[in-house]
């Protein structure tokens, strides 16, 4: 079985952070967050530099849905509540690699640091119980907030991706950054869990 | 203006930090009011200060009041 093809059980489990369950999506759920995201036009426009609503086929052809072997979504709950504010995603690829990703659908949850609180947790746990050993993760060089948190966890800068990605609605060229954390350097967050 | 004082004062005003409390060494890890919506407008008033967009290098090494300064200090060297 190769690595990232492993079924491990206790990676579908809930974690708890202070403010948030971080609820691991089944398919079904995992695509009425896309659609969520599909339908917030500023969203979009960060993620897919255009305006343009995705299809079911395009959605399903675009995002890839949770398997809970090597592909997990983590609906991010607010304690107290039954309604997801976001989600993030956490692919795990050969070998013993993960790539990293995040959406905050809710406004008002904007600023008040969920990506750092939800990731360190899914982070430390994926350290914990699948063995990762890297992480990645890949942001729009304009998308302020999200390297602000890349840097916040401790990520280094390994490259960036000159004019790869084009802006339907600015009609221009977009950069990218590429990050990386390897376990040589992983913070206290990670290192400091219980394992 | 020199490009430290400037810089103190473009994120003493985005974290909301009196200018007087804020030292040369904060960062993104010390300074508790340098979250994600004063990380924005601490860049955009970089790329204001300095008359054009940053290059995504710069961008991804803005994480204190010193690396901001060499920005702007290295932005009004005479060319």
């Amino acid at each position: 079985m190769k690595w990232h093809r492993r079924r491990i059980s206790v990676l579908s489990r809930t974690l708890e952070t202070e403010r948030f369950s971080l609820e691991v999506a089944g398919k079904w759920q995992a695509l009425k967050l896309y659609k969520r995201m599909n339908e917030d036009a500023e969203i979009l426009r960060q993620l897919s530099h255009s305006d343009k609503k995705a299809g079911w086929l395009r959605i399903l052809r675009k995002y890839k849905l949770p398997n809970r072997r090597s592909r997990f979504i983590h609906a991010i709950v607010p304690k107290g509540s039954t309604l997801s504010i976001g989600y993030h995603e956490i692919y795990l690829t050969p070998y013993k690699s993960t790539s990293l990703g995040v959406v905050i659908l809710d406004r008002d949850w904007w600023g008040r640091a969920v990506p750092l609180e939800a990731r360190k947790a899914i982070m430390a746990h994926f350290v914990r119980h699948a063995d990762v050993e890297r992480f990645t993760g890949s942001v729009e060089a304009r998308n302020f907030a999200s390297v602000l948190n890349y840097r916040k966890l401790g990520f280094n800068h390994n490259g960036t991706l000159h004019r790869c990605s084009f802006d339907t609605t600015r009609n221009a060229a977009v950069d990218y950054l590429q990050f990386e954390l390897l376990q040589g350097d992983f913070p206290a967050y990670i290192s400091g869990a219980d394992r | 203006m020199s490009a430290m004082e400037n810089t103190r004062r473009i994120v003493a005003e985005a974290t909301r930090t009196p200018f007087e409390q804020l030292s040369d060494e904060a960062g993104i890890d010390t300074l508790q009011g340098w979250d994600s919506i004063a990380h924005v407008s601490i860049i955009l008033a970089v790329e204001e200060a300095s008359g054009k967009q940053l290059t995504p290098e710069a961008i991804v090494s803005i994480v204190s009041v010193r690396t901001i300064a060499d920005i702007l200090g290295t932005e009004s060297e005479p060319k």
